[in-house]
């Protein structure tokens, strides 16, 4: 098995993952997917060893930001109902657990870009706020507030779920 | 700590599981219920399932990754140069035509890529033509792809592998044969 074949499988699935929460849309994922190993295969040799995820991880990045640019500032489009009910279907969870991640994933898909960017990336990409920071091209202070902002939001959602709305 | 300092600071602390310098949370019913409603919410969060990479998207990028690089330096250390030259002037003499015909036969490049100069039908506008094949043959193919494309007088030149060279030239057959009267 190749280098490159290994650095792909092993950085694949994360990258897809990032790329289906932060777009909501599987044909968009697909082709920043392609771009962004496309780009990661052209550069390869370039590549910092030991550094492997932030590098694809920055380029997958400044890829969604491109795109997203390119469609001039049109907000990312709402999850269609048939895909959120495959994406929350965790075969573990109580029916009702299964709608209220729904529910809080609709509130995902509601942030602003910036937001759900840096979200995502420190949520279920592991990456402290440094290194979230340092992908996003923003300071440290300002990634938590993004994550912060994030959060609550989240939070509003499952809060009026739960009628908690007094809390915030 | 204040109320406003305590939730201000819960996401960084769920995020980095550290623990508050105080346990205002044990004093103040009120943020002890924002405290779990925030880690409910970033937990709830955590439970979105993932979703597997679609095979055909990955096969696809595994073939490009099998390719060898355009770019590849190695290339260019004097042992492979010189073999390299060797090789290409034996595929320059096995394939020039012997005498002068409708276009020229394909050139092998080091990255395993041929360059062929295809003919278009009269008429035909090559720089259209040629942007209609970047868009719909192979698009990934295409620039940082390592496949080329060039429009000239009457014909393009394609520098591409022997997979995107067929595919192109299917392309232009069914162009071809879509264009004739009926």
């Amino acid at each position: 098995m190749g280098e490159f074949d290994a650095f792909f499988r092993t950085h694949a699935q994360p990258v897809w993952n990032y790329l289906r929460r932060l777009t909501g849309d599987p044909e968009r994922s697909a082709d920043l997917f392609q771009r962004i190993f496309l780009k990661a295969w052209t550069h390869f040799e370039g590549r910092a060893p030991g550094s492997e995820r932030a590098w694809i991880f920055t380029i997958a990045v400044n890829e969604a930001r491109d795109e997203m640019r390119r469609r001039s500032r049109e907000r990312v489009r709402s999850v269609a109902p048939e895909d959120l009910r495959d994406r929350a279907a965790v075969p573990e969870l109580a029916p009702e657990d299964r709608e209220l991640v729904r529910e809080v994933m609709r509130g995902l898909e509601e942030l602003p870009a910036a937001q759900r960017e840096i979200f995502l990336l420190v949520r279920y990409h592991g990456f402290t706020f440094a290194e979230a920071a340092g992908l996003a091209g923003m300071g440290v202070s300002a990634a938590k507030m993004a994550v912060a902002r994030a959060h609550e939001r989240l939070m509003r959602v499952l809060a009026g779920r739960l009628h908690l709305g007094s809390l915030l | 700590m204040n109320c406003h300092d305590f939730r201000e600071r819960v996401t960084v602390r769920l995020a980095d599981g550290s623990e508050p310098p105080d346990d205002h949370g044990a004093s103040c019913p009120e943020c002890a219920r924002y405290a779990e409603l925030a880690r409910a919410a970033w937990e709830a969060a955590g439970r979105d399932a993932d979703e597997p990479v679609p095979p055909e998207v990955a096969e696809k990028i595994l073939r490009t990754g099998r390719r060898p690089r355009g770019a590849d330096l190695t290339l260019l250390r004097p042992g492979p140069l010189a073999a390299a030259a060797i090789l290409a002037l034996g595929l320059v003499a096995l394939f020039r035509p012997s005498a002068p015909g409708k276009g020229v036969g394909p050139m092998f490049e080091a990255d395993g890529m041929t360059v062929e100069r295809v003919e278009l039908p009269a008429g035909a506008d090559a720089a259209r033509t040629a942007d209609e094949i970047r868009r719909e043959v192979a698009p990934e193919a295409w620039g940082e792809g390592g496949c080329g494309l060039e429009a000239g007088e009457g014909h393009l030149r394609v520098r591409a592998t022997a997979e995107v060279q067929s595919a192109v030239r299917e392309y232009l057959a069914g162009r071809a044969k879509a264009e004739l009267p009926k």
